[in-house]
């Protein structure tokens, strides 16, 4: 037995078990992670293509090796801080540097590092140094390697550490679902219904915010937290709040990144190879009507020709305009998303609840089946989410047709039922203030519009609110008479 | 994992082990505990900073000019011209006839919805865009004249084509007694989603920050037929053609300039019509548009679907 | 070398027993190494010690027997033929009705247990549910009624709801209403010994009652799905005032509307990273 443990052999054959064992259970085989692109990526011609994913890359990094793109709103995590004119009688020894942090001392660990954001020392690399040690009052910064930098230049201790940490919850949490970019298309995500979301449009549906705003942190932490019911994203509870508060962040990292591969693409979307074939069976739409009315001195197009015009012009394009297009498209995103942290673009209700009387959800019942708010058309007259709106083809944004499937859409492309009203269910927290603000600026991406601050007053958003609260507790004994919805007064001439 | 079977030719009796719990430990867990690196860049790297540090970068620079059209030789001109439909055209009927309106058929029903998609009275092509694709350098962009209104009447989009330009306020108004829901779906700009209370005659603010390259959708929930489209663009040279197919931009600084042509149905018609601007003339131009060119056009609509008002 | 194997095994035997001597105070024995804390649970743990007791006597008695077997055997010289029998009917008629009357013995005496853990004519007088507790893929959703209220079995206006945060006082028995909203769940608390399978259809009464005030972990014990690993939720086991208080804020803060100032700590509560 002991001898023929020594045979290469059979070490080999070992080791040959194990890998079949492991292909088995499915170890060898899994891939590096990858950010899968888009289609509209995909799609575009390879010169144009090359152009957006070499951008992608260079501001986002791959997910083996994440790239913090200072522009983007994000805390990467790490204590930022600045140097200063040392305090008064004291000298520096080589090595180091009098320091102010934004947020306090940070905590340091053996393997510390300190990169410098600004200034000389940051010019053209990215390389970081070591720290040795923090004076006790968090003013003098010890490095390793000689410093030279000057005031004022900004710096940060263990960058990147919140990232990495929400990298790591994701990866374990949310990817099944989610997928590694974020795009709702992990492995679980064709079984489920609703589908899961696809953060690439930077589209959040459940916030504080205002109606053109996008989704704040706390709307994020209240998800992750608490789940959304009815759905297929759970709770997560017992996250630690460190780990809650990084993989926020790592999200809203993704939904950037996405949203700048979308943008991208769609400023490009002329060299785009479907772009290009539909503007050739235009061509030759035309070519075979002339040619049909005997016309002999049409041109026949020609793919080929279509095919270089576009790579000649995006050539031009891309030495010319791209890189401006990539930053103001990066100065768009990165607005938005600073806006949405603003306390003025959350929603406060100007009044307090009103109080949820008889004669409240009454007048919320009236609203609700008005002309003025017309809930009903897709909630449907009793609040079951089944109004009209539900049995109707509607345009497709964006193209001529319509969407194949009766019923409303979502900007991701799914059919949404309206909500059913009398199930308790709230997907976006069942706090008064919640439903108060899905009336009030809609819900993001959806059919659902805003009525807050020009439709309805404030305490008429409080009485439907009341209204459609009760609806779950109404039984048949407690339910008002039914009305028709009020219909238009004009007679039809 | 597969890092450490590859290197694994001839593990030893250990390593095996050690690969055997690993194996079980991990779960297979890929992709969680694999190193990761996290790389600094810096906001404005330094190739992009001096180029910020020049004026081109106002705001809202996604279609910022940076290519020259043309030397703008001073003094400005006109552009005339007519989009002329080639081929056969049969009036489209409306969505649906008066009285008959699919959904609150007292106040849409006021009128029939015409469809708007393909308009050809005299040989002309209604409802196409025409704007200049680039902005020359150099010219001082007039600030946008007072806000413009975007009516919604008898369940009807007012107009049907909409150029606005950036900063520019639309009032959107609603002379229904009956609420529409303003929904856009612009590719630069923030979305738009709000209500519009009935007969609101004072309106709602609605400003675009920045361009689009082309026009896009404005829908209504509640009603499905409603549609039009809207074209925010930076600069005053842009319009829409009327209902016999002419147009004309006034006030365009002379020189050569490239100008888009889109029409709803064609999709993009014209990439880059050429144009030539003299001083103080006017240029004419005819744009010819056959009838395959909009191959999107599917004859007579769908009929619309009858409900009953309380749903 | 046939002493050896009758050392080994008498030896085997006699650390088994050192092990499980020392077991408790290195952390291997029962969940977190700590008794149950709950009453019942704290029966359930004397059953596991009666029936260790048993074990026990029975395990180290054959031990002995096989021991001496080996080495009386070992001890016989090689030349001596071997003894065949054909079995022994008493002996047969004894290990067969010691070990029913052993077992027998058991399925009485647990019954008591049994049937105050299972059948409700058993259940402790007086006792509320203080939740119902809905499981589905993948977290627990817990419904309660308002301070002062009884759980209905239909939800009411004023009910609290949490999600993977189970609160319960201590004091007296108390009980939940477990249902399941898809598949079979299972709950899961290792340190009430209560585990019960969550039945689509089914509201099952669960009940315990605690000895002591802590946050214990709950779990799904039965394969549900994919996601079954993210069935992690907690049982926080309060006094009695703690408990109410704890309802009204909770209630406070299900009916924040954005603008009163409730009680501390009511408005919005997040940090900021």
């Amino acid at each position: 037995m002991a001898s023929m443990m020594t045979l290469p052999q059979v070490r080999r054959f070992r080791a040959g078990l194990l890998a079949a064992a492991a292909v088995f259970v499915g170890c060898v085989e899994n891939p590096t992670a990858q950010f899968a692109w888009r289609e509209s990526t995909l799609d575009l011609i390879p010169e144009a293509r090359r152009a957006v994913q070499k951008s992608m890359v260079e501001n986002f990094g791959t997910p083996e090796d994440l790239v913090a793109w200072e522009r983007m709103p994000v805390n990467y995590g790490g204590a930022v801080g600045s140097v200063v004119a040392p305090a008064e009688g004291v000298t520096l020894n080589p090595g180091e540097a009098a320091v102010a942090f934004e947020a306090g001392k940070p905590k340091l660990t053996a393997d510390s590092t300190l990169l410098w954001m600004s200034g000389q020392s940051a010019a053209g690399k990215t390389a970081t140094v070591d720290v040795l040690g923090l004076s006790d009052d968090g003013t003098l910064l010890e490095l390793g390697g000689g410093v030279k930098a000057s005031e004022g230049d900004k710096f940060a201790i263990d960058f990147g550490r919140q990232l990495e940490v929400g990298r790591k919850v994701y990866m374990k949490n949310c990817l099944h679902c989610h997928g590694v970019a974020g795009d709702g298309a992990g492995p679980t995500a064709k079984y489920l219904n609703p589908k899961p979301r696809d953060y690439r449009l930077g589209v959040f549906k459940f916030t504080e915010t205002l109606a053109t705003e996008r989704v704040t942190r706390d709307d994020l932490w209240r998800v992750v937290k608490y789940g959304i019911p009815g759905t297929y994203m759970p709770s997560f509870l017992l996250l630690k709040d460190d780990e809650t508060h990084a993989v926020i962040e790592y999200v809203r990292w993704l939904a950037m990144r996405g949203e700048m591969e979308k943008r991208l693409t769609d400023e490009l979307v002329d060299y785009a190879t479907s772009s290009i074939k539909d503007e050739y069976q235009k061509s030759k739409n035309s070519y075979d009507s002339a040619v049909a009315s005997g016309d002999k001195s049409a041109k026949a197009p020609s793919m080929a020709s279509l095919m270089s015009e576009a790579k000649k012009e995006l050539a031009t394009y891309l030495k010319e305009d791209f890189a401006s297009t990539v930053d103001g498209t990066a100065d768009f995103i990165a607005e938005s998303w600073t806006r949405a942290q603003d306390p003025a673009s959350v929603i406060t209700p100007t009044v307090p609840r009103v109080a949820d009387t008889e004669a409240s959800r009454a007048n919320g019942r009236l609203l609700y089946l008005s002309d003025k708010a017309k809930c009903y058309t897709c909630h449907g007259a009793t609040g079951r989410g089944n109004g009209g709106a539900t049995e109707d083809f509607w345009p497709k944004p964006g193209s001529t047709e319509k969407y194949d499937e009766r019923g409303l859409h979502d900007v991701w492309g799914n059919v949404l039922p309206p909500r059913n009203l009398r199930l308790g269910q709230y997907r976006g927290g069942r706090r008064p203030v919640d439903v108060f603000r899905r009336i009030y600026a809609g819900i993001k991406g959806t059919p659902m519009p805003a009525f807050g601050g020009t439709v309805l007053k404030d305490e008429e958003i409080w009485d439907v609110v009341n209204y459609v609260m009760s609806l779950p507790y109404e039984t048949e004994s407690t339910a008002p008479a039914p009305v028709a919805p009020q219909v238009a007064v004009r007679p039809v001439q | 994992m597969h890092h450490l079977f590859r290197r694994m030719g001839r593990p030893t009796r250990r390593q095996s082990c050690i690969a055997c719990a690993l194996l079980v430990l991990s779960g297979c867990g890929g992709g969680v505990d694999v190193d990761v690196t996290v790389s600094f860049r810096p906001s404005r790297p330094a190739e992009v900073a001096v180029e910020a540090a020049t004026p081109a970068e106002e705001g809202a620079s996604a279609a910022a000019p940076s290519a020259v059209v043309a030397p703008v030789a001073g003094g400005f001109g006109t552009l005339k011209g007519k989009v002329v439909f080639q081929g056969d055209f049969a009036t489209l009927p409306p969505l649906y006839e008066k009285g008959s309106a699919p959904k609150d058929p007292a106040i849409c029903g006021l009128e029939a919805a015409p469809n708007e998609s393909v308009i050809v009275t005299n040989g002309g092509l209604a409802n196409v865009f025409i704007f200049m694709a680039k902005v020359p350098k150099g010219v001082e962009i007039p600030p946008p004249s007072a806000s413009i209104e975007f009516d919604q009447r008898t369940c009807v989009f007012r107009p049907h084509v909409l150029v606005v330009q950036t900063g520019q306020e639309v009032k959107i108004l609603n002379d229904d007694d009956v609420a529409h829901n303003t929904h856009t779906y612009p590719k630069r700009n923030s979305p738009f989603n709000q209500t519009v209370a009935p007969k609101d005659r004072s309106g709602i603010s609605l400003k675009y920050g920045r361009p689009e390259s082309l026009p896009f959708q404005v829908g209504c929930d509640i009603h499905s037929w409603m549609v039009a489209y809207h074209l925010p663009v930076d600069h005053p040279w842009a319009t829409v053609s009327s209902a016999d197919g002419t147009f004309e931009i006034a006030n365009v600084p002379s020189g050569k300039h490239e100008f888009k042509v889109w029409h709803e149905k064609g999709g993009e018609l014209n990439k880059a019509l050429s144009v030539v601007i003299t001083p103080n003339e006017t240029t004419t131009v005819e744009i010819p548009v056959s009838a395959s060119k909009l191959a999107r056009f599917e004859g007579p609509a769908s009929k619309l679907i009858q409900l009953s008002s309380t749903r | 070398m046939g002493k050896f194997w009758a050392i080994f095994f008498v030896a085997s035997a006699i650390a088994m027993v050192a092990i499980s001597v020392v077991a408790p105070g290195y952390g291997w024995w029962f969940p977190y190494n700590s008794p149950a804390h709950t009453t019942l649970g704290q029966k359930i743990d004397d059953l596991f010690y009666l029936i260790l007791m048993i074990v026990t006597v029975t395990f180290v008695g054959t031990q002995i027997a096989l021991g001496y077997v080996l080495w009386r055997g070992a001890a016989e010289p090689k030349e001596t033929k071997a003894l065949f029998t054909h079995g022994s009917h008493t002996l047969e008629v004894i290990w067969t009705i010691v070990p029913s009357g052993i077992l027998l013995f058991i399925a009485l005496y647990q019954m008591d247990v049994w049937a105050q853990y299972r059948i409700k004519t058993f259940f402790p007088d007086k006792m509320e549910p203080v939740a119902e507790v809905t499981a589905r893929q993948f977290e627990w959703r817990i419904r309660y009624p308002a301070r002062g209220k009884k759980l209905m079995p239909t939800p009411q206006p004023d009910d609290i709801y949490t999600v993977n945060d189970i609160r319960v006082p201590t004091g007296h028995p108390v009980s939940i209403s477990l249902r399941s909203d898809d598949v079979q769940h299972s709950f899961f608390v290792p340190e009430f010994r209560v585990k019960q399978d969550a039945v689509p259809g089914l509201v099952i009464p669960v009940w315990w009652e605690m000895t002591d005030v802590g946050t214990f972990d709950l779990v799904c014990a039965e394969l549900c799905g994919w996601g079954h690993y993210k069935m992690k939720a907690q049982v926080v086991a309060m006094s009695e005032s703690d408990f109410e208080s704890w309802k009204s804020q909770a209630s406070a803060e299900q009916f924040y509307d954005g603008v009163a100032k409730g009680p501390a700590g009511v408005a919005q509560a997040t940090p900021v990273p």
